[in-house]
């Protein structure tokens, strides 16, 4: 089992993810690390966003809203003029459990207007390993919008995934990516869960007992920017 | 040595002596190939042979984009006019995940959707007749503001916020969940989106 850390991850990252890697951890702990891993993931891509007028447009899932994301989300916000929001509830699963038929069907999404070009599209995730969610949500938000750049990010990701991604599409878009993460491990069990990873399966660690529950959720952040967007 | 015209007419040989009327295909994953044995193919067996091209591709979103037939088929059987590609991603593998663990012989196209539509979610659309929202339900979802919906090929689709959010029922209007969904609506009338929207699943 080899960590291998990026140039990104500083002392503090590295903290963070053994926290996280604790499976003795309670989920609010866990919370707290996730949305301190979300700014320092944030700072990471600030350094890749030349001018604060840029167009930004942060998609995450849903167990990632509050914690990861809403921490990418204020380092962002406070470095750059706007930044729009896009949630996603997907359901993953293997019909018949054949495993070579992974799908992660969006359930249902929040996504907030935008102008159809934008400068960078994140997609952020807390675990990036078969990247079939990253896959789903980015073939759907790419039918709407235009990105000149396409930031994937994650505070892990399994060696495999950079490829993996590049692989499901056409070289117009892939060329498009850039890859932020802090570490990348290169064991999974046979389950598929990476190790160390982030410790385990995410949605148990954030507190969601499973991904009907996960996906029954409704973050907060959802409900504050909608609130914003269209009053009650 | 032997042509693939001796194996197909050997074939249809073969298939009449028992009776069965057939017609035998050639399947190709180059377009080129296809063409060129098209304008070839024998006079000999040409009233009972075609060929095909099936195109390869390494992922199912990929090939639908590529065939066209495929395509129509997809778009026919998914529950929406115009799928997105997890969706068709979702049909397509639920189709071919029924088709792998089933015994395939003998077995009627429809058994083979049914089995798909086990799934859930699978999208694949209802076949059931008279898909039609219960009166009092359909009477409270349009009374709450900034919500739409409608029903395609049996299932509900929804939009808050004018595609702020935006979403369909993963199993159809006729199952058992989504009865379920109805009766709590009845029970409940909720007069906001914020009481349904963690049920529109």
């Amino acid at each position: 089992m080899t960590r291998k850390y990026s140039h990104f991850a500083n002392e503090k990252a590295k903290l963070l993810l053994d926290i996280l890697a604790n499976k003795s951890i309670e989920s609010e702990a866990y919370q707290k690390t996730m949305l301190n891993l979300g700014t320092h993931l944030g700072d990471a891509i600030l350094t890749a966003i030349p001018n604060q007028q840029c167009s930004v447009y942060l998609a995450c899932t849903v167990e990632d809203a509050d914690f990861l994301a809403r921490g990418m989300l204020s380092s962002l916000e406070e470095n750059l003029k706007s930044v729009a929001f896009a949630c996603f509830w997907n359901k993953r699963f293997s019909p018949f459990e054949i495993d070579d038929l992974k799908i992660a069907p969006i359930l249902k999404k929040y996504q907030e207007p935008v102008e159809k070009k934008v400068n960078y599209l994140v997609v952020v995730k807390s675990i990036i390993s078969g990247a079939c969610v990253v896959r789903t949500n980015l073939n759907d938000l790419i039918q709407k919008v235009e990105p000149e750049k396409i930031f994937i990010a994650a505070p892990v990701i399994y060696y495999t995934a950079e490829e993996k991604l590049k692989s499901q599409f056409e070289k117009d878009i892939y060329d498009k990516f850039q890859f932020f993460y802090f570490a990348k491990d290169d064991e999974r069990t046979s389950e598929g869960e990476v190790i160390p990873g982030i410790g385990g399966m995410v949605y148990d660690r954030l507190g969601f007992k499973g991904q009907d529950e996960k996906n029954s959720y409704v973050p907060e952040l959802v409900k504050k920017r909608r609130s914003q967007l269209l009053p009650v | 040595p032997k042509s693939i015209a001796d194996d197909f007419k050997n074939q249809y040989a073969l298939n009449e002596s028992i009776s069965k009327t057939s017609q035998l295909y050639l399947v190709v994953s180059d377009e080129g190939l296809k063409n060129k044995l098209e304008q070839n193919l024998p006079s000999e067996i040409k009233p009972y042979s075609q060929v095909i091209y099936f195109s390869y591709q390494t992922n199912v979103v990929a090939f639908y984009q590529e065939n066209a037939e495929f395509r129509e088929a997809i778009v026919y059987l998914s529950a929406f006019e115009n799928p997105a590609p997890d969706k068709i991603e979702a049909v397509a593998k639920a189709i071919l995940g029924a088709w792998t663990l089933m015994n395939k012989n003998g077995v009627p196209l429809m058994d083979i959707l049914k089995e798909a539509q086990k799934c859930s979610p699978s999208y694949i659309r209802s076949f059931a007749l008279d898909c039609q929202l219960d009166p009092e339900v359909k009477n409270i979802l349009d009374r709450i503001p900034h919500f739409s919906y409608n029903l395609t090929k049996g299932f509900l689709q929804w939009s808050y916020g004018n595609g702020l959010q935006e979403g369909a029922f993963s199993d159809s209007i006729d199952s058992d969940r989504f009865q379920g969904f109805q009766d709590w609506v009845k029970r409940n009338r909720p007069t906001t989106y914020e009481e349904i929207e963690g049920l529109l699943l």
